[in-house]
Order: structure tokens, then C-alpha cells, then sequence
């Protein structure tokens, strides 16, 4: 599928030794915990017993095991192929919560199945959706993936949660040796450590926060006092459904179809090397097994279920993108679901050591969305459609007061700064898209400068168009290498050049009066260079040919036809 | 200086550096081969080019190269191009200009290279 990056330990299509590989599960897995939060937050919030909460904790690693092995198949379009896993989706918080405020947790694992079989059926047509998903689009995306994290990561980092609003300066001293030990082993190691270093990090932590207080006995008594081996109680499970959630959920498989597209994006961009726009085909494969792992859920008595950016962020910083760590991973979260004693390890996790994870993890996520952004050229239009997104996304988060007396069914829209940015990108791009034209005409004469034309006219047409800047860059090499011939062949009339653009090619059309020239296959040599003025014509020629993908000369009449084509 | 070209010249250890930014175009390059001309008309006879900030050249910027390093090797001189950008030196490369021209790093290792 893909070629293997320079800079991986252990990429795509590799597979670690068996210790190996469950060691880096348990690392994927003490983040996937993290998000186990939500399932209590709703069982809390309706009053439910712990024995509750434990079963709906159980049943959601289940679900999060299942489409994490879903996610890494790759096979009969079911799943994407890359280690990306599954976790309770925040975009499902909203309308969980409403679920289980309206009729309890059966209602909340009936709406789950039906979202899920939504997603699934969602999956088969969002292939054709490409226009929906340009680069910067996805760009955005990718970035706010990341950045709405950030609510989770640094309250977490600094211990403050529910009534603790304050940070304590143990607290702050676990997250900041938890972090520096996770960023120093990731810059300054060498060889296997940095595959580990979150590991290494939250151990590190673990004991600090011992050290410091901060993990108590009742905490080390909890772990002691569970079960090794224990089956979830059903008598929590059932089912029942209300047409009218049917609004929430749907609006919530839709944020998490789209975070998705920007957490699989990300998968495809680090798993290849020349990655130049997102496939569609293999995201659709990923959102059917994003879509599955809901209906696992749903059918299990668990959480709705999206792909997480965390891990695909720690996937980047240990250089292990294995798709065999995302199989052991999802064995280990099927296996917790029936080993309370080691759930419980990861269930006291001190709150600095989570939100140092969650930081060390999204820093590449953020970055890596920004890269996807500025791989394209910017005009005005798309500068706009980043900056808007980008600015009343982060208002959810800077702002949450002005969107909370909303419609509860619209209430997913701006639950995050995800969803409304990933909104807003998408509508902005259709709207921006207005007055593009996909073919504009340069007319040029050899007696003007026309190397200054030619570098204005693909400057602006390569922005609006969201262009690769180096396909840009090649195709003014290639014209003006050929108003340079024309200046040779010494053709004083218009010149005429036809350039079309879409996602894939580049192509330009040039008309003009005179006779055929020949595209030579090789250079002039040294000696014809220093000793022949002609050459010069015949090495500009040749460079036509060295920028162009492809080039063709045909004569029309008393005009000459030259295509220049440049794979975008 | 045209919109797109700057050149400018100063000397060091009695060699004449031609400092070269922008782009080398069919306009604006001869603006560069008149200024290296005049050196070598005013008797200078070892000049090295500092590409470094040189972000485009065509097919005319490397002719009035090639002719400025023929004048001077006709003289007995030589000319030597220091800290080509990456973009210029794959142009360099494809039309076989970086086995005419003697190319250095940095400046500073062009010049030496003239002792």
C-alpha cells in the first residue's frame, strides 16, 4: 500500500517481536483509558451505581478492541489498514448524555447501534465526497483534531478536575517530570528507548506521584480489591430506541466520520513518504470499521466509538506505525475487558501523568495538520476558509458560554472545537469555491517580459486552485523555458496557453504560429555548449521536457499545438 | 536593479564577488551579464558569483554565465559560483552546468580556492 518512511522504527507493514508488540500495545492502551472517562462522567451524571459505571467501562474497551482490530484490517473495505485506534468518541458525549437522561443506558446502547449502522452505510458514499476535502480542508481537520485536546490535556496536566480547580505544586511537578522525562527520551535517546518513551513517562510518573502523595493506598487497595478475572454483569444490558435522538446521533457519527477523515489522513501522510492528497477510498474503509465498532458497542452495552488522534500522535513519536501494535493493542483492551485487576492499574492514573500524555501525543497531531495546510498554496479564499475555521472553532473552547443556549440537537455542532471548525471548513470551501475557473488563459508575446507574467499568472492561478506549490514552481520553469525557445525559434506573434487544473493534473495548452521544434531526450553536451550559440536553444528545449511530466509538440495548420503536462 | 535582480559587487582578498538575488530570467539576467562584463573589461580576472540568494534561473541566466566564465578563461581568468540554493543547483545539474563550473559551498571556499 504504502512505501516504508526513512524515519520509522517499526512501520506499516512490519512486525515486532510479540513482546515487543505488547509492550507498545500497553503504551497505545494506557492512552485509549483515558478516554474511559466518558462512559463514567454519563453514568454519573444519571445517578447510576459503580457496578454500573464498571460495566459500562468493560463493555466500551470491548467495543474500543473490537474496532481497533477492525480499524487495522484493510481488507473487503473494511477498515483503513493503519494502527489507528478505536476510543469513546467525545463527539458522542452529547447525545450519550441525552440518551441516558431520556431513558436510561438502554437507550443510550439502542441510539449507539443505530448510529453505527448510519456511519456504516455514511462510509459507502463518503468515497465520492473528495470535493468536500481538499488538502487544507483536511488540513484543518488534522489540526483541530489536535487542538481539541487541549481541554482535556492541560486541566489534566495541572491536576485540576471537577471541584479541584487549583494546582497543586506536586501535581504540577508530576506533570512536568512526566512530560520532561517523555520529551527527553524522545529527543535525546537513541535506538529502542524512543519507541517507549511514553512508557517510560508515565511510570516515571506513577512514581512520583506514589512519592509525592498523590496515589494513596485506597488507590493501591483498589487494584488489590478487584477481581482478576471477572465477566461483565448484563443485567445492565438492554436495549430501546426514541426517533427523536435519532437528529443528535446522526449529527454525532458525522463529527466522528469527519474527525476520522483528519485521524486517517494523518495515518496515510506518515505511512507515505510522497503523501499528496487524502484516499478517499481507504478513509471510506476506515469510517465503515469506525461505524462497526459503534455497533459493537451498541450491541455490547458500550460507548460510541471514534478513531483516536492521541494514539496516532504517539504512533509519530515512537516511530512505530505497525499495523500488528494496532492487533495486539485491541487483543489487550478485549482482554481488560475481562481482567478488572489490570484495568484498575490504568484506572488510578494520577491526573498530571494523563495530561502529560495527552500533550506529548497532540504536539505532533498539531503539527502535522499545519504541515497538510501549507503543502498547498494559499489565495485570499483559502486563507479565509483556515482562518474563520480556525477562529470560532477555538471560540468553543475560549467561549463555551455563547453556544450553550443552542438547540440540543444541534448541540454536537458545538460540543467541540472540532466539529464546528471541521463544519465551518467544509461549507467555507464550497463556498469559496465560487468563481474559480478550472481552465485560465495566458496570452504572452516575446517581445515583453514575460517571465514576470508567467510567474504572476501561476502564483495566483496555483493559489486559488490550492495547488502544490513545487507542481507550480516546475510549470513556470516549463513556460518559460518555452517563451525562451519561442524567443530562439524568434515568433513575434501571440502566444497563446491554455492552463487547466484539477486535483490530479496540470496541464497547459500552448498555441502559437510557426513551425514545430524537437524536444531533445538529452542535454548538449559540454563542448556544443561552450562552442555553439544554438545550443542554447536546444537546451532550453530539453529543460521543457525536464519540468514536464510529459510533452508533446503537434502542428495545426500554420500553428503549432505544444501540451505540457505536470502530475499534480 | 530590474523588479526581479539585484546584483551588487564588492571585493575580498583582491577578488571580485558578484552577489546575485532574485531571479535570472530572459529580462532581467542581462542585467547580471553587464555588471560581470564590466568587471572583466575593467581587468578583473577572478570573480566568484554568490548565488545564495538566487531563487530562480532559466536557460538565459545560465548562457550569460556560461559566456562570462568563457570571456574570463579566454583572458586567463576563471570565474567560480559559491552557495547555490538547492532549486538552482537541480538546475545546474539537469543541463550538465555543474561539470562546467567549478561550484563551492560558501563563498569564504570560493575564494580560498583561488589561492
Amino acid at each position: 500500500m504504502t512505501h516504508r518512511p526513512p524515519d520509522q522504527f517499526y512501520a506499516l507493514d512490519d512486525t515486532p517481536a510479540l513482546p515487543t508488540s505488547l509492550l507498545l500495545g500497553l503504551q497505545h492502551v494506557a492512552i485509549i483509558t483515558i478516554s474511559l472517562i466518558f462512559p463514567v462522567v454519563i453514568v454519573r451524571a444519571i445517578g447510576g451505581s459503580p457496578e454500573m459505571a464498571a460495566f459500562f467501562v468493560s463493555m466500551s474497551m470491548l467495543a474500543a478492541g473490537a474496532g481497533t482490530i477492525l480499524q487495522a484490517l484493510g481488507r473487503e473495505g473494511i477498515g483503513s489498514g493503519y494502527m489507528c485506534p478505536s476510543v469513546c468518541g467525545p463527539s458522542y458525549l452529547s447525545a450519550s448524555l441525552l440518551a441516558a437522561q431520556a431513558g436510561g443506558l438502554h437507550l443510550l446502547f439502542g441510539m449507539t447501534a443505530i448510529a453505527g449502522s448510519f456511519e456504516v452505510l455514511f462510509s459507502r458514499i463518503i468515497h465520492r465526497l473528495q470535493v468536500l476535502f481538499p488538502t487544507e480542508v483536511t488540513g484543518v481537520v488534522v489540526t483541530m483534531v489536535g487542538i481539541a485536546v487541549i481541554p482535556v490535556a492541560v486541566p489534566s496536566f495541572f491536576g485540576i478536575s471537577g471541584a479541584d480547580t487549583t494546582a497543586d505544586l506536586s501535581e504540577v511537578a508530576v506533570g512536568l517530570i512526566s512530560l520532561g522525562v517523555m520529551i527527553g527520551a524522545n529527543v535525546w535517546s537513541h535506538g529502542r528507548l524512543k519507541l517507549y518513551t511514553v512508557l517510560v513517562g508515565m511510570v516515571t510518573g506513577y512514581v512520583m506521584a506514589a512519592a509525592l502523595g498523590l496515589l494513596t493506598f485506597q488507590d493501591a487497595s483498589q487494584i488489590m480489591n478487584a477481581p482478576f478475572i471477572a465477566f461483565p454483569d448484563f443485567g445492565y444490558f438492554g436495549w430501546s430506541f426514541d426517533l427523536l435522538l435519532v437528529i443528535p446521533f446522526f449529527i454525532a457519527i458525522i463529527c466522528s466520520s469527519l474527525k476520522s477523515v483528519g485521524d486517517i489522513s494523518t495515518c496515510q501522510k506518515v505511512n507515505t513518504p510522497d503523501w499528496k492528497r487524502p484516499d478517499m477510498e481507504n478513509i471510506s474503509g476506515g469510517i465503515f470499521a469506525d461505524g462497526l465498532s459503534s455497533m459493537v458497542a451498541g450491541f455490547v452495552g458500550g460507548m460510541g466509538q471514534s478513531t483516536s488522534s492521541s494514539n496516532i500522535g504517539l504512533s509519530i513519536a515512537t516511530g512505530a506505525t505497525s499495523r500488528a501494535i494496532a492487533f495486539s493493542t485491541g487483543a489487550i483492551l478485549l482482554l481488560l475487558a475481562f481482567f478488572p485487576k489490570l484495568a484498575q492499574v490504568f484506572a488510578i492514573m494520577p491526573a498530571p501523568v494523563m495530561g502529560a500524555t495527552l500533550i506529548f501525543a497532540v504536539s505532533y497531531m498539531i503539527i502535522t495538520g499545519l504541515q497538510i495546510i501549507m503543502s498547498r498554496m494559499m489565495d485570499a479564499r483559502k486563507i479565509f476558509l483556515v482562518g474563520i475555521s480556525f477562529i470560532f472553532g477555538l471560540s468553543v473552547d475560549i467561549f463555551p458560554d455563547i453556544y450553550q443556549s443552542f438547540h440540543p440537537w444541534i448541540q454536537p455542532v458545538f460540543s467541540s472545537s472540532l466539529s464546528l471548525a471541521t463544519i465551518l471548513a467544509i461549507s467555507l470551501n464550497l463556498i469559496m469555491r465560487i468563481g474559480i475557473a478550472k481552465s485560465q488563459e495566458l496570452v504572452l508575446r516575446t517581445s515583453s517580459n514575460f517571465s514576470d507574467e508567467i510567474f504572476t499568472f501561476f502564483e495566483e492561478q496555483g493559489a486559488a486552485w490550492g495547488a502544490r506549490r513545487d507542481v507550480i514552481q516546475r510549470a513556470i520553469q516549463g513556460m518559460n523555458e518555452f517563451m525562451e525557445t519561442a524567443v530562439h525559434l524568434d515568433i513575434r506573434d501571440e502566444i497563446t496557453a491554455l492552463v487547466s487544473f484539477d486535483e490530479f493534473n496540470l496541464d497547459a495548452q500552448i498555441t502559437y504560429r510557426g513551425e514545430p521544434f524537437e524536444i531533445p531526450q538529452t542535454a548538449p553536451s559540454q563542448e556544443e555548449l561552450i562552442m555553439d550559440d544554438d545550443a542554447f536553444a536546444r537546451l532550453s528545449a530539453f529543460l521543457i521536457r525536464k519540468y514536464t511530466d510529459s510533452v508533446t509538440i503537434e502542428p495545426d495548420g500554420e500553428f503549432c499545438r505544444v501540451n505540457m503536462h505536470f502530475a499534480h | 536593479m530590474s523588479g526581479t535582480l539585484d546584483v551588487s559587487n564588492r571585493k575580498v582578498n583582491g577578488i571580485d564577488i558578484v552577489v546575485i538575488r532574485g531571479r535570472m530570467d530572459a529580462h532581467s539576467s542581462s542585467e547580471a551579464g553587464t555588471n560581470i562584463n564590466g568587471l572583466i573589461e575593467g581587468g578583473s580576472r577572478r570573480i566568484v558569483v554568490n548565488l545564495g540568494g538566487l531563487e530562480y534561473i532559466s536557460s538565459s541566466g545560465l548562457r550569460i554565465l556560461l559566456a562570462a566564465l568563457k570571456q574570463l578563461k579566454k583572458e586567463g581568468g576563471d570565474l567560480k559560483l559559491a552557495s547555490l540554493q538547492h532549486s538552482v543547483l537541480e538546475v545546474f545539474s539537469m543541463a550538465g552546468f555543474d561539470r562546467i563550473f567549478s561550484l563551492f559551498d560558501d563563498e569564504e571556499n570560493a575564494v580560498n580556492s583561488f589561492e
